[in-house]
């Protein structure tokens, strides 16, 4: 995959359940760490959540510090998560309601 | 040999080892000084304010403690504050170095993973939270929902009451079907009662 400035996945509930514990942790793993913002449907286990940041911790630096994950209940009558990296070069800002998203991005 | 030692303490009841989780700044090391202060006379660490004071697990062992004629002897271990992202230029803005920035992300980074694996090496958690700012975040959210997953008896400790700007009763409002105790680990205030509902959790 080229490596991208910025990019934003969406991941519905139907891919998630094709993909289990460690598939799914290196695959978060290794986008976050690609710079994308995930938006998933529904929200991640406590213990696969550990098990992310205990990997992802292993490569903050002083660019990449880690991630953020925000869970929107009932957001268009479903729960999504949205899991970003915070970098030096990269602020996010995240709005969201029940029917509205909004990511802005200072880079 | 760490599961054998667990099943002794968990087969006797009234031993424990203890986990203090939370999240950074929420006052855990002040919590367990307390305890330990008052029952050893010794502390565990320093309480500075500045962030990721604690980077590595400290663990008390020994510590008596009588709750309704009722000896118990625990252990107590103060974990490094848990946080998903940890920048360094935080440090600086309360007066470190890049250099000693740096060196204490990197630590801290290791504490967070190493508060991270303690969750198995616990028979029961205190879970600490600040009560002048909004609890359900998914920090606190993660710590509950690891626990329960692992089946490891919890308290919250609703912390910092002894400010103005305290609101325990939201704690308990947000966690309605676990047990909260208001507390002060600054001042002691409550910390017999929350002791009482770590008894009650030993059995």
């Amino acid at each position: 995959m080229e490596r991208a400035a910025l990019r934003v996945e969406y991941i519905t509930r139907d891919y998630l359940k094709r993909l289990h514990g460690n598939k799914l942790i290196q695959l978060l793993v290794s986008r976050l760490l690609d710079n994308s913002i995930i938006i998933m449907e529904g929200v991640l286990n406590p213990l696969t959540q550990s098990e992310l940041l205990m990997r992802i911790l292993n490569y903050i630096n002083m660019q990449f510090f880690g991630i953020d994950i925000k869970t929107i209940k009932k957001f268009s009558r479903k729960e999504i998560t949205i899991i970003y990296p915070k970098k030096k070069d990269l602020d996010l800002d995240i709005q969201a309601t029940f029917d509205y998203l909004s990511l802005v991005v200072r880079a | 040999m760490q599961l054998l030692q667990k099943l002794f303490r968990k087969a006797k009841k009234l031993n424990a080892r203890i986990g203090v989780f939370g999240e950074v700044g929420a006052g855990k090391t002040t919590l367990v000084n307390f305890i330990t202060r008052n029952n050893l006379g010794i502390e565990v660490g320093e309480v500075t304010g500045i962030p990721h004071e604690t980077r590595k697990i400290r663990e008390v062992e020994n510590i008596n403690l009588k709750v309704d004629g009722v000896e118990l002897n625990i252990s107590i271990v103060d974990t490094p504050g848990i946080a998903t992202y940890i920048d360094y230029r935080e440090f600086m803005k309360h007066g470190l170095s890049e250099d000693e920035a740096i060196k204490r992300a990197k630590e801290a980074t290791r504490g967070v993973i190493e508060a991270l694996k303690e969750f198995e090496n616990v028979d029961i958690a205190i879970i600490v939270v600040d009560s002048t700012k909004m609890p359900f975040n998914q920090v606190n959210a993660m710590l509950i929902g690891n626990l329960e997953m692992r089946k490891i008896p919890f308290v919250i400790a609703a912390n910092k009451i002894d400010r103005e700007d305290a609101k325990p009763e939201m704690i308990k409002e947000i966690f309605p079907n676990k047990p909260v105790v208001p507390i002060s680990a600054l001042t002691g205030e409550n910390i017999d009662k929350l002791i009482e509902e770590i008894a009650k959790k030993m059995g």
